[in-house]
């Protein structure tokens, strides 16, 4: 096996290559790459395997199996970081028409707790109140608590001023846009006081949320593309975590590509209409 | 075409059932482990299911308890192929809900005879 | 006062609560050997991910040996669990699984070499292909064939078809054998 000079690094991956990366990546992160994405791919690995100082795939490879920054930069060039309010909204859908009736069948009242990690910039966790408010017809019976957290304060600060473009709204239905936001100039809008205020957020790290009582007794947890990060004893963690977080019954929602079968033998699988999720046992 | 659900997590023995039954006539989809496949029997209808017992996240004696246990999956044939060859280990098998029990490594007309026994297909 | 209802709804039973501060102590203690005393017949999902994952954490070769014990003499559930802990270990559980290669068992052997395999290492390859060469068991040789197909040098595939001429009434091991050399390239 010969290194290549980094000068004369090819302009894309052979045909094993391609699919020992597709491999690699789908079970750490679920996510499936098809040959419609090769020049995708390519381009983005091979940025990598030039950016890492890799001698080619092959050390690039190895490399990604021990660093986990590298990995990290890895998952973030592949992935489209893009957040939107409504994104994946089968999942609100879900959350309103299966998770919460199912959790409210046998209550009267009390407390109802939600919780949005990461959080992020914020559309997630407002997107949660907007669609309860607007859907879920019990929610005067209940005190909806939703907390919304991350590790990165920045973005807390963001998401805590609750300004937003028309393009990350352009999903919410305009007579929701009208009752929630308001016009804050420049092609923006902000999400009303009294829902902003009513959201707790937080900054904390998940492995790190369960030593605080703060953290417990949730319903429902929406942890998307977070755990795809992680490398495997972290994942393991981060799902113990959350699972001591929740309460009896609670449900979590993952990304899109994610499932608990590559994470966390912990939860109980659920099949509802709107698509599979993960419950913590009664 | 049948349609056949093979657990296992060693990717090389999933490729060789792949291409036996696919040579068959058989429709195949896979999963890594049982908790995937426990995911995959939800999501689409199967006419068999063959699982191995050692994997990750849930093995394969757990993923057969929960297939019986889920009505609309309930009645799935299962054949376990393993490399576990006691008897005590068939008898856990048989307890779960397997229909049959093969020790690795199976031959391949073997596997598609099985196939087509399980799933009602002429010989 | 919705808070305080919520906290109260999320408590683990006594039983559970007493076994994970048993294992928590430990954890303190840095103990691997504790860890798995606990782990052997500990039936309660997220006690038993506690302890592994801590197990995966602690510095040393004692979490290997120790995760070698619970894989010999745990039940399914639990010897699943630890072999997917061990691959997460990295090299230093090689040397420990190593040792598992030479056990009587034909089942002990074959975990073993599932673990190697999710080591991902060319160390782990090399006690693999050893093994191929050697070992009598034909799923022994075929799980021996899935690490080498993992994390072999280019260099080994020539022995990968000495390792399915051992076999040659059984044609997975063919199959196997021909799917690593192609991986190898």
């Amino acid at each position: 096996m010969s290194a290549l000079p980094r000068r004369e690094a090819p302009a894309e991956l052979s045909e094993d290559e391609f699919r020992r990366f597709c491999e690699f990546f789908y079970r750490r992160t679920g996510i499936q790459f098809g040959a419609n994405k090769r020049y995708f791919v390519d381009k983005r690995v091979l940025d990598r395997v030039r950016i890492s100082g890799s001698f080619g795939f092959r050390d690039y490879f190895e490399r990604l199996k021990r660093d986990s920054g590298e990995y990290q930069s890895l998952v973030n060039a592949m992935t489209v970081n893009e957040t939107y309010f409504y994104r994946e909204v089968y999942q609100l859908e879900c959350l309103v028409k299966s998770i919460l009736p199912e959790l409210t069948k046998k209550r009267g009242g009390g407390a109802l707790r939600i919780w949005s990690v990461p959080c992020s910039t914020g559309e997630e966790p407002y997107s949660i109140a907007f669609f309860l408010l607007e859907h879920f017809g019990r929610i005067d019976e209940f005190e909806v608590e939703i907390v919304a957290s991350d590790i990165d304060t920045a973005v807390l600060d963001k998401a805590k001023a609750g300004l937003y473009s028309t393009r990350a709204l352009q999903y919410v239905p305009t007579a929701t846009l009208a009752r929630f936001t308001a016009d804050a100039g420049g092609g923006e809008r902000r999400v009303v006081p009294a829902l902003r205020d009513s959201i707790k957020f937080t900054s904390v790290n998940l492995l790190d949320a369960a030593d605080d009582r703060f953290y417990r007794g949730f319903d429902v947890v929406f942890c998307r593309n977070l755990l795809i990060y992680f490398d495997d004893v972290s994942r393991r963690e981060a799902a113990a975590a959350m699972f001591e977080c929740m309460a009896p019954g609670g449900f979590v929602c993952l990304g899109h590509s994610e499932s608990m079968s590559r994470i966390s033998s912990l939860y109980q699988l659920r099949k509802f209409p709107e698509g599979i999720v993960y419950q913590k046992p009664m | 075409m049948p349609n056949v659900l093979i657990i296992d997590d060693s990717a090389t023995t999933r490729m060789f059932y792949r291409t036996t039954l696919e040579s068959a006539g058989f429709c195949v989809d896979e999963a890594a482990n049982g908790l995937e496949g426990l995911e995959k029997t939800m999501l689409a209808p199967f006419d068999l299911v063959i699982v191995d017992i050692n994997m990750p996240k849930m093995d394969g004696l757990e993923f057969l308890c929960e297939l019986r246990r889920r009505e609309e999956v309930r009645g799935l044939p299962a054949i376990v192929i393993s490399t576990m060859q006691r008897d005590q280990d068939r008898a856990r098998a048989h307890a779960a809900g397997a229909n049959a029990y093969v020790v690795k490594p199976i031959d391949p007309q073997a596997l598609v005879a099985y196939g087509r026994l399980m799933t009602g297909m002429a010989a | 006062m919705p808070l305080i209802r919520a906290l109260k709804r999320s408590s683990l039973s006594e039983d559970v609560r007493a076994r994970l501060a048993a294992v928590r102590d430990a954890m303190e203690a840095n103990s691997a050997q504790e860890l798995a005393t606990l782990l052997i017949g500990e039936a309660d999902g997220f006690v038993r991910e506690t302890a592994l994952t801590h197990l995966a954490r602690l510095d040393g070769e004692f979490p290997a040996q120790a995760l070698v014990r619970l894989m010999r003499e745990g039940d399914t559930a639990l010897r699943n669990a630890a072999i997917e802990t061990l691959g997460s270990l990295g090299e230093r559980a090689i040397d420990a699984l190593a040792g598992v290669l030479v056990d009587a068992d034909v089942d002990a052997r074959i975990y073993a070499l599932t673990a190697l395999q999710l080591i991902e290492s060319p160390r782990a390859a090399e006690v693999a292909l050893d093994a191929a060469l050697k070992d009598a068991d034909v799923n022994v040789c075929a799980a021996a064939i899935d690490v080498v197909a993992e994390s072999g040098a280019r260099a080994m595939a020539a022995a990968l078809s000495e390792v399915a001429a051992r076999f040659p009434d059984r044609p997975y091991i063919a199959f196997a054998a021909h799917a690593a050399q192609h991986r190898l390239g």
